[in-house]
């Protein structure tokens, strides 16, 4: 087949391919539309009008396809038409069930909207309401953000942790392994349970073991309050202080400045650090003191339950962080061992630096999935007591299937939507400064 | 070769199986009713045994849904032109499915068979049958609360039974002398009471939830948290009741069944669910008015009624299926065996409820106790607003904070509620 004749078939083709394109996108619809005018049947038409959608989507797949490759050679364009047919489940996928409803979502947000009748657009009421007129709201962001704040680095540390420890070489490493998984493949309703069983006040095992510990901390928590301790540490910290900078004065190792600088900082650390222990031990002992934690049952330590409770999933995190780990050439360390590095400097300058694309890839799931926290509050708590766990997801949850205001909800979702954008753009930016690819040279691609 | 065969042996089985799944169009009428799941699944199809005869060409296609669900279930399906014909209604959310129009009006049915309402008790019709003045659903049942006593314990004690002239103080006073500790560990473990709904508390204080055009909550006058400060200090201030803590992981029910609550709120159903199979004659009891407050006595009360749905389209069969559901033969049987007070004055006031040989003996005291029950008030956005309630008196109840000032923040909140866009019409 010579250029030409191709040509000359193509050129028909795509006449034939126009034909297609205004029936389907302009005869159909108007046909379709004056059809139901006159029947005003909408159950028979649905059965046209649905094929002929999903033909549409195909048809301006086809040209979105058409538009991106015209410039590819053929073996480009090949590929390409790879690449789409892998990526074919996910987009059907996406297209039929996901984008229709966001595009619709979009469309509720501004429409006060109860299922059952038609939407009545609103304008920007919802946000408007959301933003400024609904406790709720605001407290469901608080809660959402506190929780982020302290599962988010605990998550990311403690897979971390679990990760850095299931990476050494010990017999039966691969059932430590599995138990260290199996958490985070158990479906969230029977975490829950067990978990409701677990913050049980009265019998639940975490106060029981919280309730065998106190009484043993507890004496060395009052001792370790008392005034004299806590002036003894300051005034030793302060001691050594002193030392370094007379230190520094003496043997000139740095400028004379930085050793006034030690001694002159002497007295105010040492203080600091006499308060900053006699308030932390004296706090630690009117809570061991105290009555045991009602959990669950009390809003001061609802949230907290929830995100001690977070730990639960670290392993998730640990099985992408320990691909991580494996990815990293063992020379790298032979290398170090050779320079004489300790394992502190391994970890900083190979481990840390090796690992953190996985990190940033964890540390982005993870701003993700702590914004959706829902099951676990959902079975749990279902937002108490007093809105202490009142998730983002879960408020608008009851919105939309609870109390039946669509409208709000979609605004909600959408809001939320943009929060994680947020977020997830602010972790791509910073990712330029802290995150290594092999074979990058920092500040040189 | 054998791969090709085993393929077309998967298309034939395909294929034959697609056809399986269109059945002959069946020739009679096929109803849909949504019903709560009952204890007994299998005696359902009994209970329909009598209308199947009667509309030989009809077939009721039962569906059970829990409660919780069930309003869930039905915006969905009629917004997705599957409504049921028929479906059971719960006074919790009647206001809201009829601000909807989920539900078809029953006025012109009622008026056309000359259907009987006055055999029914007009506060039963009022709260879970009419929206607005419009009768949406027949009452089927009433649930509100008495109060059960452990019968034995206070014969141990020497307490005397509770009766009709008991108010908030001879409660108190009995209770103290039922909380004790059994085992002498230092903690208590056995207990006066659990607190009923909180209510009743505020009603029999003479307190008001809601202002008379439900425009305004009243829960931040002093009449109605004065009573929600006696519920919180049943628990906090005279400990007759267990704490939050202390019955974290049981039940109300269970406590009174064990025998480590001498009183217990619950409805007349609790015989045959909870007690007949818990208690197991370990202990007697009976039932008794709820005690009343210095005001007034007042129970909460709500209950299940029977609607047409607004997308059936079979609407006359459909309030036939209604009206059977909610005849005096139906109700009897419910009355018998589920031991639902019935919300038909003849079949109440006949022997079949009150007079039922199991105990407790004086189960007339739940139909009495329909003249001064009160409903949940009747508004679209009820379920949101009794979370607000909820959650705000969360701190009062675990006594870190007083009635007063939870319900001076809950009050405004509830008020905005109800002023809401959404909750207006």
């Amino acid at each position: 087949m010579n250029e030409k004749t191709q040509d000359k078939g193509s050129a028909a083709f795509r006449i034939i391919w126009w034909v297609v394109y205004l029936l389907a996108f302009v005869v159909a619809p108007i046909a379709i539309t004056r059809l139901y005018k006159q029947t005003g049947d909408s159950s028979t038409l649905l059965k046209i009008a649905l094929p002929l959608g999903v033909f549409c989507v195909f048809l301006i797949a086809r040209l979105v396809f058409q538009y991106t490759t015209r410039n590819m050679t053929r073996i480009a364009r090949k590929e390409a038409t790879e690449g789409y047919m892998c990526i074919l489940p996910w987009l059907i996928g996406f297209v039929s069930f996901t984008l229709g409803p966001m595009l619709f979502s979009i469309y509720i947000s501004m429409c006060d909207w109860d299922i059952i009748n038609a939407p009545r657009f609103v304008g920007l009421a919802n946000f408007q309401q959301a933003l400024f007129h609904d406790f709720r709201f605001i407290q469901a962001l608080k809660v959402t953000l506190t929780y982020a704040a302290f599962a988010l680095p605990l998550g990311l540390t403690g897979a971390l942790l679990v990760a850095l420890l299931l990476n050494q070489n010990v017999k039966g490493m691969s059932i430590f392994r599995t138990i260290f998984y199996i958490p985070a493949i158990l479906p969230g309703i029977a975490t829950a349970m067990l978990w409701r069983w677990i913050f049980n006040p009265e019998n639940g095992i975490l106060n029981l073991i919280i309730g065998a510990i106190n009484p043993r901390l507890l004496p060395v928590a009052s001792v370790l309050s008392l005034w004299p301790v806590a002036i003894g540490v300051g005034l030793i910290v302060a001691v050594l202080i002193v030392l370094k900078g007379v230190q520094i004065l003496v043997r000139r190792t740095e400028s004379a400045w930085v050793g006034v600088m030690w001694l002159v900082l002497a007295l105010p650390i040492g203080g600091l650090i006499t308060a900053g222990w006699s308030t932390g031990f004296g706090l630690m002992k009117v809570s061991l003191a105290g009555p045991l934690p009602l959990w669950l049952g009390d809003p001061a330590w609802a949230l907290p339950a929830f995100i001690i409770m977070s730990l639960w999933g670290v392993g998730g995190g640990m099985i992408i962080y320990l691909a991580g780990l494996q990815g990293i050439p063992t020379q790298l360390y032979e290398a170090a061992d050779i320079d004489g590095a300790n394992p502190v400097e391994k970890f900083r300058k190979i481990t840390l630096p090796m690992l953190s694309p996985t990190i940033f890839f964890n540390l982005v799931m993870g701003v993700i999935g702590s914004f959706q926290v829902f099951t676990s509050s959902f079975v749990m708590t279902q937002g108490g007591p007093h809105y202490a766990t009142l998730f983002y997801l879960l408020y608008l949850y009851q919105k939309a299937f609870q109390y039946f205001q669509m409208g709000y909800a979609a605004a909600m979702a959408w809001i939320l939507f943009f929060i994680i954008l947020l977020c997830t753009l602010l972790v791509f930016k910073s990712s330029a400064g802290w995150v290594y690819y092999e074979g990058e040279v920092k500040g040189r691609k | 070769m054998r791969n090709k065969s085993v393929v077309y042996c998967l298309i034939t089985m395909m294929v034959a199986l697609a056809f399986a799944g269109c059945r002959k169009p069946e020739s009679k009428i096929v109803l849909h009713m949504l019903v709560w799941p009952p204890v007994d699944e299998v005696k359902w199809e009994g209970k329909l045994r009598d209308f199947h005869k009667q509309h030989p060409n009809v077939r009721v296609q039962v569906e059970f849904i829990v409660n919780e669900r069930t309003l869930h279930k039905l915006l969905v399906s009629t917004a997705g032109h599957k409504s049921p014909d028929v479906s059971i209604v719960s006074s919790m959310w009647f206001a809201p499915a009829a601000s909807k129009g989920l539900m078809e009006d029953l006025g012109p049915y009622v008026k056309r068979d000359k259907f009987d309402l006055n055999d029914f008790y007009p506060e039963v019709v009022e709260g879970w049958g009419k929206y607005r003045g419009t009768l949406y659903a027949i009452p089927a049942g009433v649930d509100l609360y008495a109060m059960y006593y452990n019968k034995t314990m206070f014969d141990k004690y020497g307490v005397s039974y509770p009766d009709e002239s008991w108010d908030w103080n001879d409660f108190v006073k009995a209770a103290k002398k039922l909380t004790k500790d059994i085992n002498g560990d230092g903690r208590i473990d056995q207990w006066g009471a659990t607190p009923n709904t909180w209510q009743s508390y505020v009603w029999e204080n003479g307190g008001k939830i809601l202002s008379k055009d439900n425009t305004r909550c009243l829960l931040d006058q002093p009449a109605a948290y004065k009573g929600m400060q006696f519920m919180a200090d049943l628990r906090n201030k005279y400990h007759v009741a267990p704490t939050s803590k202390e019955m974290a992981d049981i039940t109300t029910a269970k406590l009174f069944t064990n025998g480590q609550t001498g009183m217990y709120f619950s409805g007349s159903w609790a015989v045959p669910i909870f007690f007949e199979k818990d208690i197991k004659g370990a202990f007697e009891y009976d039932v008794a008015p709820i005690p009343k407050g210095p005001v007034c006595r007042a129970t909460f009360f709500g209950g299940a009624s029977y609607a047409v749905m607004r997308g059936s389209s079979h609407k006359d069969l459909a309030w036939e299926l209604v009206k059977y559901m909610v005849s005096k033969e139906k109700l009897r049987e419910r009355a018998m065996i589920e031991q639902v007070i019935p919300s038909r004055i003849s079949v109440a006031e006949s022997n079949a409820f009150a007079n039922l040989p199991s105990p407790p003996r004086h189960r007339k005291v739940f139909i009495e106790a329909i003249s001064y029950g009160r409903s949940f008030p009747s508004v679209p956005c009820n379920q949101e607003m009794d979370s607000i309630i909820s959650n705000d008196i969360g701190l009062l109840l675990i006594g870190k904070e007083s009635a007063k000032s939870a319900c001076e923040r809950a009050a405004p909140r509830v008020t905005d509620l109800l002023r809401n866009k959404y909750n207006r019409e």
